[in-house]
């Protein structure tokens, strides 16, 4: 019975460990989006109505004042952050003609949850675009446990459509 | 005689041992339905003030705090927490190199990461360098910032603050440490102190028990419950010894 005990509780710290960690780093993830060729960062500035926005979906304060973007023809890729429970969850999203086309966890610091960065769950967000009212054209079915991470992610890909939609909008003016 | 008068000893028992759990009772009750409500409550979001618990829980922040000025704004870094003008700015491990005011927001150097701030404290952007060795100094030319890294590299940014490009320009005015007041460490402190507790922390110990002690603390709680399933049982055995009673009574009353 103890080593039952036991293995129960190495196997739970084996996959908290796992859990946790680097997937895959933003440079590589840039890069890979654009063929190991990536363009050099270009930068948006959140202010005015944007941030206010921003704070609607994030439901809390902004922290940063800017974000960074890659961009090529209809192409940009967004790395953004933001926190599940306790710890930040870095996202990677790719986003060609207003659509997500990928999206991707590469860094997960948080205990629980992690099950967001499978390819089950990330594909759901494959082809979904923003709604006027700034909501994901599409629902995304959550995972039972990793409530606040599929929370966190939701709010990163419609964050990424809506700066995807701006500079596209202030480059049209 | 003495058969008479034991159910009414245990009632006393049952009554004393249920006045002296009922601290710990209410305790356990009260920080259940608050931990319950996490998120609604804000728990993990606040932060708590009092001196008193922050003292029992000894926090206070090691060592000396490291502080550079850019013209009248001061940021301080303590253990990993960064302060602008004495507020809470940032929490990261790696050490302030230096800072730089450049128009109106300011750098702040880091080892491998540039934190750039406006000059009211709001956070613009966590800039990495990408440098292959640490930052240990920085600079401005011409409203682009200057690193100088650990092999005496001199890099500059473009006018975004994006990109570092290696650059042999000369460079003097290089950021330096300033000494802090005594005033200004005690702000410091305080700052420090009220960052490094959240209530949902105090919330759970006390449930747990901890917060008396971290080490048989539990064993307190422990007890009460204990208490509290033999308050359960006794309870019910007063309950069931005074039916039988009540039932003999009516059975004799019946019958005589």
């Amino acid at each position: 019975m103890i080593y039952k005990v036991i293995l129960l509780l190495l196997i739970t710290a084996c996959t908290n460990l796992y859990a946790k960690g680097i997937y895959q780093q933003p440079d590589e993830f840039i890069a890979q989006a654009f063929n190991g060729e990536p363009p050099p960062p270009t930068v948006i500035w959140i202010k005015g109505e944007l941030k206010q926005q921003i704070e609607k979906i994030l439901q809390h304060k902004n922290k940063y004042r800017r974000a960074r973007y890659w961009q090529k023809a209809q192409r940009s890729v967004w790395v953004l952050k933001e926190v599940g429970k306790t710890e930040p969850i870095t996202v990677g999203i790719i986003i060609d003609d207003n659509e997500i086309s990928q999206l991707k966890v590469l860094q997960f610091r948080e205990s629980r949850g992690w099950e967001v960065r499978y390819p089950f769950f990330t594909q759901q967000f494959k082809h979904v675009s923003l709604k006027e009212d700034n909501d994901l054209s599409e629902s995304i079915d959550g995972i039972s446990g990793a409530t606040l991470s599929v929370r966190a992610l939701r709010k990163l890909a419609r964050i990424a459509l809506l700066l995807n939609k701006t500079i596209h909008q202030d480059a049209s003016k | 005689m003495s058969r008479r008068k034991k159910p009414f000893a245990f009632f006393l028992w049952h009554r004393r041992i249920g006045l002296a759990a009922l601290i710990f009772t209410l305790i356990l009750a009260v920080t259940g339905i608050m931990l319950n409500h996490t998120e609604e409550l804000k728990l993990d979001e606040s932060t708590v003030q009092s001196s008193l618990i922050l003292n029992w829980y000894g926090i206070n922040p090691e060592g000396s705090p490291l502080n550079f000025n850019a013209g009248s704004h001061w940021v301080s870094q303590w253990n990993d927490q960064l302060f602008f003008n004495g507020r809470s700015l940032y929490t990261h491990k790696e050490k302030i190199q230096g800072i730089v005011k450049i128009d109106n927001m300011i750098a702040i150097a880091l080892q491998n990461f540039v934190l750039l701030i406006d000059d009211k404290g709001e956070i613009i952007e966590l800039l990495p360098t990408g440098l292959t060795s640490a930052v240990k100094n920085i600079s401005s030319l011409h409203h682009k910032i200057i690193l100088l890294d650990t092999q005496n590299n001199a890099y500059i940014s473009d006018a975004d603050f994006t990109l570092w490009h290696k650059t042999n320009e000369r460079v003097n005015n290089w950021s330096g440490t300033e000494k802090l007041s005594a005033d200004k460490i005690e702000i410091l402190k305080q700052a420090f102190r009220g960052q490094g507790l959240t209530v949902e922390r105090v919330i759970l110990d006390l449930h747990s028990g901890r917060i008396f002690n971290a080490r048989w603390g539990i064993y307190i709680m422990d007890a009460s419950a204990i208490i509290m399933m033999l308050l359960a049982l006794s309870g019910l055995w007063i309950w069931w010894s005074r039916k039988l009673k009540m039932r003999s009574k009516k059975h004799y009353q019946k019958h005589h």
